[in-house]
């Protein structure tokens, strides 16, 4: 019994694939993508002081693993921006007066944080008072923390827009790619293409349904995480049932294609889980990419779910306009377009 | 003249390295009930697929009701009925729903397609049952439903692929009944078919093995052709005898003995026997029983099938 058993899991290649590798897989992604402590968190400096104990300071900062410093500036408020638009998510200000004030043992620097980052934005402050002590061994300098936009630092504010993009990024993947290989596995789709409906058509119709059934479910999720949870929609809906409609559309387009290399429904849910994995713990959902390794950093950056929570994060916490997800909607709609092409041309109307 | 509903000019469709259509050449006319018979694997299905659009041939072409399948596979698909081997329909819509669903994508108008949907609905005696859901069907009712959509728009041409498979020989009869009564009505046939009874009830049957043409003909024609004429089997007085005088007697060919009975193979079987009969007569040979042979067309299509041989290679 246990030897026909096995022998059907050997022979069913795809499931034999599936059991050996999925484990290393995800232990490997899981490892490389949580490294346990938050590094590399995009740091902007305003140095308003400039004098040598100032620049002593930066250098310190500049040597620590957690901050990776990319811009300097002395203006408070073009740091904000730069938080903001989401090109830092701390800046480290250092008041006009430190020189003077570390000398009276009574320095103040600032750690203003994006409060739509709570992982990193915890991190940060401790890291910055660590540096500080070590800085000055008799001299007391005190750190306070600036929290930007998710000012209690609530963890559902990081986290349901995330939620969001990943139901839309799985559930209608699969439901289409289901719905075709169905069609495909009772032998319905036969008949259906005896008829003169063209592939377009059949494909669209499905398209619009689950269309239709993706936005159901985002607002049901974004219902509930507003009154029941209390998440503050800060931007434009206007511009988040943009970004859902793209999305949306690539992610079935993308079920479409996996169908279309499925014989069974089986098959294309067999297909569809090792991607849901990778693409759940690769996204940025509980952990910022750039605290990853470098290794997995560039699969996070192919992956279309990456662009969608960024987007949704900065549009629904920090109420940012479409300046400020530009690209990422550059890069999804671009993603887009290639994937329904794709899927259009893959869906053909014959049988092989 | 008419011309042909179907005709195909050396259609030949490979999978990887197996010939599963060589060279086909066909030519099925315009209200005729056509069997395709031939063994499994014989290349039945694949060319019924391929005359529905379904599949592109890998060379020749195929004209169904007057377009090319391949260069404008929806005027075909618009004007011809197909009913798969296998059962494709919704079982989670009712039966009038997908009756409903597929007039509407062969864009029948919709009083049209109610009129056309009760009419065909009484045909196929499913009325009763338009409310339930065709998962709910048994075996034979879902066949019936599966004709019915076929026939949704109004066909010229029906392709049915093993129509009455694993049904019950009493509903195999009332298929047939339709498709004579549709067959008034002025729709052409094409049925791909392995049993014999039903292949008897064609005009015209082509017989394929190996994706090629064995014959083409009417049953009784195909019969002729395998036996080479028409069979009679006599009883006489002095079987012997008889037998070595009718061995010298022109048209008749093949003349055996066994258990004193003696088989004889002749032109036209209905003229021979009283002629036979009077000749062995004049000689003092008593006939004691005379009866034309009817051989099944399970042997004649054994026998045909036989000479064929080996699926060639590629």
């Amino acid at each position: 019994m246990t030897k026909k058993e096995l022998t059907h899991l050997i022979r069913n290649r795809r499931v034999f694939a599936l059991t050996l590798l999925m484990p290393l897989l995800l232990m490997t992604i899981v490892g490389l993508a949580f490294t346990g402590e938050v590094r590399h968190i995009t740091t902007v400096v305003v140095n308003k002081d400039g004098r040598p104990f100032s620049q002593t300071l930066v250098d310190s900062l500049r040597a620590s693993e957690t901050l990776r410093i990319r811009y300097y500036t002395d203006d408070e408020s073009q740091a904000e921006a730069l938080i903001r638009d989401g090109f830092a998510k701390v800046a480290i200000v250092i008041p006009a007066t430190f020189d003077d004030d570390v000398k009276s043992s009574n320095g103040i620097i600032y750690v203003m944080v994006d409060g739509s980052d709570p992982v990193s934005a915890g991190a940060v402050a401790p890291v910055v008072q660590g540096i500080a002590l070590g800085f000055t061994e008799k001299l007391r300098i005190q750190v306070e923390r600036l929290v930007l936009y998710n000012p209690s630092l609530r963890y559902i504010d990081f986290i349901a827009p995330a939620i969001v993009g990943i139901f839309l990024q799985i559930f209608p993947m699969i439901l289409i790619s289901m719905a075709i290989a169905g069609e495909r596995e009772r032998g319905t789709i036969e008949q259906l293409i005896a008829t003169p409906v063209s592939g377009l058509e059949i494909l669209l119709g499905k398209l619009f349904v689950y269309m239709g059934f993706g936005f159901l479910s985002a607002t049901s999720m974004l219902v509930v995480a507003v009154y029941v949870f209390n998440l503050v929609v800060r931007g434009s809906v206007l511009l988040i049932v943009l970004f859902l409609t793209v999305f949306l559309t690539a992610s079935l387009s993308l079920g479409t294609l996996i169908s279309a290399g499925s014989k069974t429904q089986m098959q294309a849910v067999q297909t569809v889980m090792p991607m849901i994995y990778i693409m759940i713990f690769l996204s940025g959902t509980f952990y910022p990419i750039e605290a990853m390794s470098p290794l997995v950093q560039p699969i996070s950056y192919v992956l279309p779910l990456t662009y969608m929570i960024h987007a949704l994060r900065a549009v629904i916490v920090k109420g940012a306009g479409l300046e400020v997800v530009t690209n990422d909607l550059i890069f999804l709609s671009t993603y887009t377009v290639v994937m329904l092409v794709l899927a259009v041309a893959v869906f053909r109307k014959k049988l092989e | 003249m008419m011309p042909d509903v179907v005709q195909t000019t050396q259609l030949t469709k490979r999978f990887g390295t197996l010939v599963a259509l060589d060279h086909m050449n066909l030519s099925v006319k315009a209200g005729e009930i056509f069997g395709f018979l031939g063994p499994n694997g014989a290349g039945k299905t694949t060319t019924v697929r391929i005359l529905c659009g379904l599949m592109v041939p890998t060379s020749g072409s195929a004209t169904v009701v007057g377009y090319d399948v391949a260069k404008e596979p929806e005027e075909v698909k618009q004007r011809i009925g197909y009913m798969p081997q296998s059962y494709g329909l919704y079982d989670d819509l009712t039966v009038e729903e997908n009756l409903e669903f597929y007039g509407s994508i062969y864009r029948v108008p919709p009083d049209e397609r109610r009129r056309r949907g009760s009419e065909i609905l009484q045909l196929v005696r499913l009325d009763e049952f338009r409310d339930h859901f065709a998962g709910q069907l048994s075996g034979g009712m879902k066949r019936r439903l599966s004709l019915a959509v076929s026939l949704i728009h109004g066909p010229e041409l029906l392709i049915l692929d093993e129509p009455t498979a694993g049904i019950d020989p009493p509903l195999r009869r009332v298929f047939w009944e339709y498709f004579r009564h549709l067959n008034k009505l002025g729709v052409t046939f094409f049925i791909n078919t392995h049993y014999m009874d039903e292949a008897e009830l064609c005009d015209r049957l082509a017989l394929i093995n190996y994706g090629r043409l064995v014959a083409v003909a009417s049953p009784i024609e195909l019969k002729r052709k395998a036996i080479g004429g028409e069979q009679i089997e006599l009883v006489t007085t002095d079987a012997q005898r008889t037998l070595s005088m009718l061995r010298d007697v022109d048209s008749v060919r093949g003349a055996n003995i066994s258990d004193g009975t003696i088989s004889l193979v002749v032109d036209d079987a209905a003229s021979s026997i009283p002629r036979l009969t009077s000749f062995l007569k004049e000689r003092g040979i008593e006939v004691l029983q005379a009866r034309q042979l009817r051989p099944s067309l399970e042997d004649v299509f054994i026998k045909l099938v036989q000479e064929t041989g080996e699926r060639p290679r590629q």
